[in-house]
């Protein structure tokens, strides 16, 4: 073979590679967090280092008409074996369910040796991961307003009295424009996405026509908490549904320290500063994910947190509940354990084996989640069925010795 | 976009070139990636062609060959097909610094494994030891800590294995210095901080009652780095170093600025202000704790030089001197090489706690005419 051929099929071989990544608009995501899907299959992903929220047709067929238990063990290590890094190089952000294909995607951060990255997975019902080719797919981008500068960080705080410790210092090297996009809900052509906004750092609702016209709105909202006995008007929305509460669309909003609260969407106007309607808190801990689900007949939903157990309530309960402010309690904090805790109509707490970081419903009724297994430390993707408690098969309970009879446990009830 | 097509052009065109006509038609082996956005070339066979899924023919993944690669995910990214040539891109590119293997199918059908690295894009910095300070030939015999510069950030947790103190006819001190959990480096570890373990300073304690002094008035010391020392990219290793010293008398009383000596400066020159010390200060304190102001306190801009063996320290102005007097400011922290600061001494023995030491200098600023 002569080496002048070898010249001309290098080249070919450069100009495919060349011409595979070509994208027809410039695709300049640098941040991949918050994700949500519309019907449809467009996938909302919010990016809260440009300021901006990117809308991608992800075509789908359509999935499996029945979703079959699984795990996939180790689902960080997995990605980040895909994405070229070791498993400390890699950031979970969020995730959802293709409502077609019913293929779990994950919003990533890669962190690289000079740079972190943004990366969407997709996990389909085989279980194969793969890294969704972002600059494949048609996209709207829209920025947003009154978007916050990055440079302010938290302020760091001691417990009690005491002095900061070394994590607790850490939290004074974050941006409070991470909580910038913390939560998408996409409800009749329209995208509601609660954060922080204005260079002073509000809780805000926006809203965004979609397809993106440019048309959007932000609303300033304030609410009465409970637990800390306060107005709060900075801390964000962690989690949210649409539900149809007293006869309108409501947003069922949850707070950190854990109030939630009722935002009518027709109080969603540019510029407006409202007072959201809290009715209850189910008391302290970070909200994650709310989803809501049907269960025994009704809508419930199902809200996940940092640090408790997770909470299902009916949406029933919501009908028709009371709204509080500071004048139906007596002033001072309500720690975990005060008699009026936890107050409204908070469903219950229900058992969930090991600590979800992030959950999605799959088809009607299972759940996906990346769990952190308490015993090995491990990051799992499992899917299961709605229903609680969770997983209660892996506790090791009277069941499980080999000598239970369970005619003979029923036989000594008679 | 158009840069990129060139480069990756140039470079399959080089080096699948020059692997085929060294291999001859039978090439095997993968065209490994030198930077981090080439691709992984495998060039076929003559007559054989990509399979329809060519990751069945070349894959690479993060971490070592051993054990690889059951259970294992492929890294993420292009593959490029030609008729004799497979080329994969990752995703994200190659990182300098990853163990990566690829499982690359060989001309007889199987697949090998072929573990391979990128180097970093930048030079790599041979390690060496660049200064220590104290700098001085004569040290106190109470010095307490030396600092220890590398032109390169070096392997951590080894540095005792490394460093010694042996007196002058070589013999080593294994109890000279002090060994903490974790060793003091500086952000990106190209200087340690090593002390001489206080209790073998601070009179009466029990070490220094046991073992004595590790230095001793009038003997000659070696503070020696031993070579081979890897540096923390472990592409290279540290030549041996070795400063040699001769131990004075120990410094017993705390700094005054009262016995400072100091040059005045003429006004509205932009002329050196000198300042000689009766002893060897912290080199790293020295350039935070020493300020020179105008009478009412505020800072005058200007660049500090340390002295040869911390003993001076020269100040110049940005802008012409003002003004009929000048403050130097000295932090009562500033602590000489034995750790003794304005308020106490390392062991607060024998300090006289009624006397006060200066910490604040005041100079004329001469009128020295035309």
């Amino acid at each position: 073979m002569s080496k002048l051929a070898n010249y001309t099929i290098s080249l070919s071989a450069a100009l495919m590679i060349g011409t595979s990544t070509l994208a027809e608009t410039e695709m300049d995501i640098k941040f991949a967090g918050a994700l949500e899907f519309a019907d449809d299959g467009t996938l909302f992903v919010g990016d809260n280092y440009n300021g901006a929220i990117y809308a991608f047709e992800v075509p789908a067929e359509a999935g499996p008409e029945q979703i079959a238990a699984s795990s996939i063990a180790n689902i960080d290590r997995k990605i980040a074996e895909l994405l070229g890094v070791g498993a400390s190089a890699l950031e979970l952000n969020d995730m959802a369910t293709h409502p077609v294909s019913q293929d779990i995607f994950i919003s990533v951060t890669r962190i690289g040796n000079f740079a972190s990255q943004p990366a969407i997975i997709r996990v389909t019902q085989d279980q194969e991961i793969s890294l969704v080719d972002l600059s494949a797919l048609s996209f709207q981008k829209q920025e947003l307003m009154e978007f916050p500068e990055g440079e302010t960080t938290f302020k760091p705080r001691g417990s009690g009295n005491s002095v900061p410790l070394p994590r607790d210092l850490a939290k004074g090297e974050i941006a409070l424009r991470t909580l910038a996009i913390m939560d998408m809900e996409f409800y009749e052509g329209e995208l509601f996405v609660a954060g922080v906004a204005h260079d002073n750092f509000l809780s805000s609702l926006r809203r965004i026509q979609y397809p993106f016209d440019g048309a959007q709105g932000i609303t300033n909202v304030e609410m009465y908490h409970i637990t800390h006995d306060q107005y709060e008007s900075r801390a964000p929305i962690r989690a949210m549904s649409v539900q149809e509460i007293d006869g309108k669309p409501q947003l069922v909003a949850a707070y950190t320290c854990s109030p939630i609260v009722l935002v009518p969407l027709e109080d969603i106007q540019d510029g407006a500063k409202i007072a959201a309607n809290t009715i209850m808190d189910y008391g302290n801990g970070q909200p994650l994910d709310m989803i809501p689900f049907q269960m025994q007949g009704q809508t419930m939903l199902f809200v996940t947190n940092d640090s408790r157990s997770p909470q299902v309530i009916p949406v029933a309960g919501l009908q028709g509940a009371k709204v509080v402010d500071h004048n139906d309690f007596e002033r001072g904090g309500k720690l975990d354990l005060h008699p009026v805790m936890p107050y409204g109509p908070v469903g219950e707490a229900v058992m969930f084996d090991g600590m979800s970081m992030h959950m999605t419903l799959v088809g009607e009724g299972m759940l996906a989640s990346i769990t952190r297994d308490l015993y090995t430390g491990a990051l799992n993707l499992d899917t299961n069925p709605v229903f609680f408690p969770n997983r209660i098969h892996n506790m090791r309970a009277e069941f499980d010795f080999p000598q239970y009879d369970f005619a003979a446990s029923r036989a000594r009830l008679e | 976009m158009r840069r990129t097509k060139n480069r990756i052009a140039s470079y399959l065109a080089v080096l699948i070139a020059a692997a085929i006509m060294t291999s001859g038609a039978k090439a095997e082996s993968v065209v490994l990636p030198q930077s981090a956005s080439d691709p992984i070339v495998l060039p076929l066979n003559d007559g054989t062609s990509a399979t329809s899924d060519p990751s069945d023919q070349l894959q690479v993944f993060v971490g070592s060959a051993d054990a690889c690669c059951d259970g294992r995910t492929p890294i993420a990214g292009r593959y490029a097909e030609v008729d004799n040539a497979i080329a994969f891109t990752p995703a994200f590119g190659f990182d300098p610094g990853q163990d990566y293997v690829a499982r690359a199918q060989t001309h007889r059908g199987d697949l090998q494994l072929v573990p391979f690295r990128i180097l970093s894009e930048t030079v790599p910095t041979e390690a060496r030891v660049t200064e220590i300070f104290p700098s001085g030939d004569t040290l106190p015999e109470n010095v307490l800590r030396f600092y220890i510069h590398f032109s390169a950030p070096m392997k951590p947790h080894v540095a005792f294995e490394y460093i010694k103190l042996r007196d002058a006819s070589g013999a080593v001190d294994h109890a000279a210095f002090m060994r903490f959990k974790q060793e003091l480096w500086n952000a990106d570890r190209t200087r340690l901080t090593v002390l001489i373990d206080p209790g073998r300073i601070k009179r009466n304690v029990a070490t220094n009652v046991e073992l004595g002094p590790a230095l001793l008035e009038g003997q000659d010391y070696i503070l020696s780095i031993e070579g081979g020392w890897p540096s923390a990219d472990g592409t290279s290793r540290l030549p041996g170093f070795s400063k040699r010293f001769t131990v004075g008398a120990p410094l017993r009383v705390r700094p005054d600025v009262e016995n400072w000596e100091v040059t005045s400066p003429c006004a509205g020159t932009k002329g050196s202000l000198y300042i000689m010390f009766d002893r060897p200060f912290d080199r790293h304190l020295l350039s935070q704790e020493v300020r020179v102001t105008n009478e009412s306190g505020r800072d005058i801009d200007g660049a500090f030089i340390v002295g040869g063996g911390q003993q001076s320290l020269i100040f110049t102005p940005s802008e012409p001197w003002s003004g009929d007097e000048i403050q130097i400011v000295v932090s009562p922290e500033l602590e000489d090489v034995a750790a003794n600061n304005f308020r106490d001494l390392l062991d607060h023995l024998g300090s006289d706690s009624t006397h006060v030491s200066s910490t604040v200098l005041r100079i004329s600023v001469k009128n020295c005419g035309d």
